[in-house]
């Protein structure tokens, strides 16, 4: 961690907004797309970003500063995330926002992919919630095992349990998709 | 070595779970073992249908319009305690009785004394000459102390307090000017911690309707949001709520004007609620418009 970054932390812990705001605005879009990918909808997804957000805020006092002020903030959000999914438990419904969420590769891709995002989310729901948090952590965004370990509270052997079950679980529901 | 464990180092290969060492041993042994190439192919055909890193991209106006929720949430969270306040209650404290009429005076003494010390003489607006960039070196929310880097004809470091007229009248004219993005964004975000006088009042207002960058626009609204009293503020919220092509800075403006039942500003949300892009912008206005007419007792608006 950063001198930079330890001083915002320590001015957000007495209450300055605007240094949480600068604290977390390095990883506020991913953090966006990690509860997407994990909620699967805009609308929720903000509910989740905004929920976690808050946490981190509210909880900064009890970050010890000893790892990574990111790994930390992708652990609350996680969190948030499955405590969402377990309440409210909804299909994704693209409708259901103004906003609508694209894949990272241009718009030719996203016509070609509409048919297998649908698929995909509902093979992510199918998924537990260790299997789905691993596949959207190490294989959606791109996170390390190493480092989705921190954010998951467990162990590296144990993520790659969660997410090679998890791309088993995805590839059999996909298979039709995948074979054409 | 069974199908689990070839499928497992297959994984840990796609992962970038290797060091240099294993993916070369790796690599050669695709060359003798049929059936782990095999298994690499058909994890490969998996990934190319769906590769690795390839999740949700966050629209550009989802982050803003959560980063506008964000920063609104934060407020009320709890303001940070002003100078006046933390001096009152320290007072207050020792003698409640005089704790406002003691931090009064100590508030009085200290910009009197600092107005005297610490801003650095000879550097008013007329001798600096044009700004071309700015850049916020320091701010203290709570003190108000601001450190200035400008760039004029040769860069130069300024410090005094964002009470002081020379600091205000300064940072209006910069905002105004044609700077880079950033140093205009922390800009805004430091006017809005002072926007009592007419100066900074234009300045946000002229940031809000002209600045090409959403985040200052959005800045903007922050800093006038305070001051949406005032009918010139009202109609610069307004035309950024009706115009503005950046759902956060109309998400911004919309809860900014919330609370207002003028009949200007309930036109707009009227109109709101009906024809934006934004569901969130759509329902604000809507709660706002309606909550406005539940308080005129049915009558028609």
């Amino acid at each position: 961690m950063n001198d930079a970054e330890r001083n915002l932390i320590l001015k957000a812990r007495e209450g300055d907004g605007m240094a949480f705001a600068r604290l977390v605005n390095p990883y506020d879009r991913r953090i966006l797309g990690l509860a997407l990918d994990m909620v699967g909808n805009a609308e929720d997804a903000r509910d989740v970003f905004q929920d976690a957000m808050l946490a981190a805020y509210r909880g900064l006092g009890k970050f010890k500063m000893e790892s990574e002020f990111s790994t930390w903030l992708y652990r609350i959000a996680v969190n948030r995330a499955l405590t969402f999914r377990k309440q409210r438990r909804r299909r994704f419904s693209p409708e259901s926002s103004g906003v609508e969420v694209t894949d990272r590769f241009g718009p030719e891709r996203d016509l070609l992919d509409a048919e297998l995002r649908g698929q995909l989310d509902g093979a992510l729901e199918e998924l537990s919630a260790k299997e789905r948090t691993a596949f959207v952590l190490c294989h959606r965004q791109g996170v390390k095992i190493g480092r989705a370990a921190e954010m998951m509270n467990c162990s590296a052997g144990a993520v790659k349990s969660y997410l090679f079950r998890g791309r088993e679980k995805v590839k059999r529901l996909l298979r039709d998709y995948m074979e054409r | 070595m069974d199908e689990k464990e070839l499928r497992e180092r297959v994984l840990n290969f796609l992962y970038g779970e290797m060091s240099a060492e294993e993916e070369n041993s790796f690599r050669a042994e695709l060359e003798e073992n049929a059936e782990l190439a095999r298994l690499l192919a058909e994890e490969e055909r998996f990934n190319g249908a769906l590769p690795v890193g390839s999740g949700a991209e966050v629209p550009e106006e989802l982050l803003q319009e959560n980063r506008v929720l964000m920063r609104a949430a934060l407020r009320g969270e709890g303001e940070i305690p002003s100078v006046w306040k933390r001096i009152a209650e320290a007072v207050g404290r020792l003698a409640p009785q005089i704790g406002y009429a003691g931090g009064a005076l100590a508030i009085l003494f200290c910009g009197v004394l600092l107005g005297r010390t610490a801003f650095v003489p000879g550097a008013e607006r007329e001798e600096i000459g044009r700004v071309v960039d700015l850049r916020v070196r320091a701010f203290d929310a709570a003190s108000g102390r601001v450190r200035l880097e400008l760039s004029a004809i040769s860069s130069l470091e300024l410090e005094g307090n964002l009470g002081d007229r020379e600091v205000q009248e300064l940072l209006a004219t910069a905002l105004q000017e044609d700077m880079e993005p950033d140093a205009r964004l922390q800009v805004a975000e430091l006017l809005r911690y002072q926007t009592t006088t007419t100066e900074i009042r234009r300045a946000l207002i002229y940031a809000l309707l002209e600045d090409e960058n959403p985040g200052v626009r959005i800045e903007a609204v922050e800093g006038l949001k305070e001051l949406a009293d005032d009918d010139q503020v009202r109609q610069a919220l307004c035309q950024a709520l009706l115009r503005d092509e950046n759902p956060g800075v109309r998400v911004a403006a919309v809860e900014a004007l919330r609370e207002f039942r003028d009949q200007a500003t309930l036109q707009v949300l009227k109109q709101k609620m009906h024809v934006d892009d934004n569901e969130y912008i759509r329902a604000t206005a809507r709660q706002a418009f309606e909550r406005a007419r539940d308080a005129e007792d049915g009558q028609e608006l």
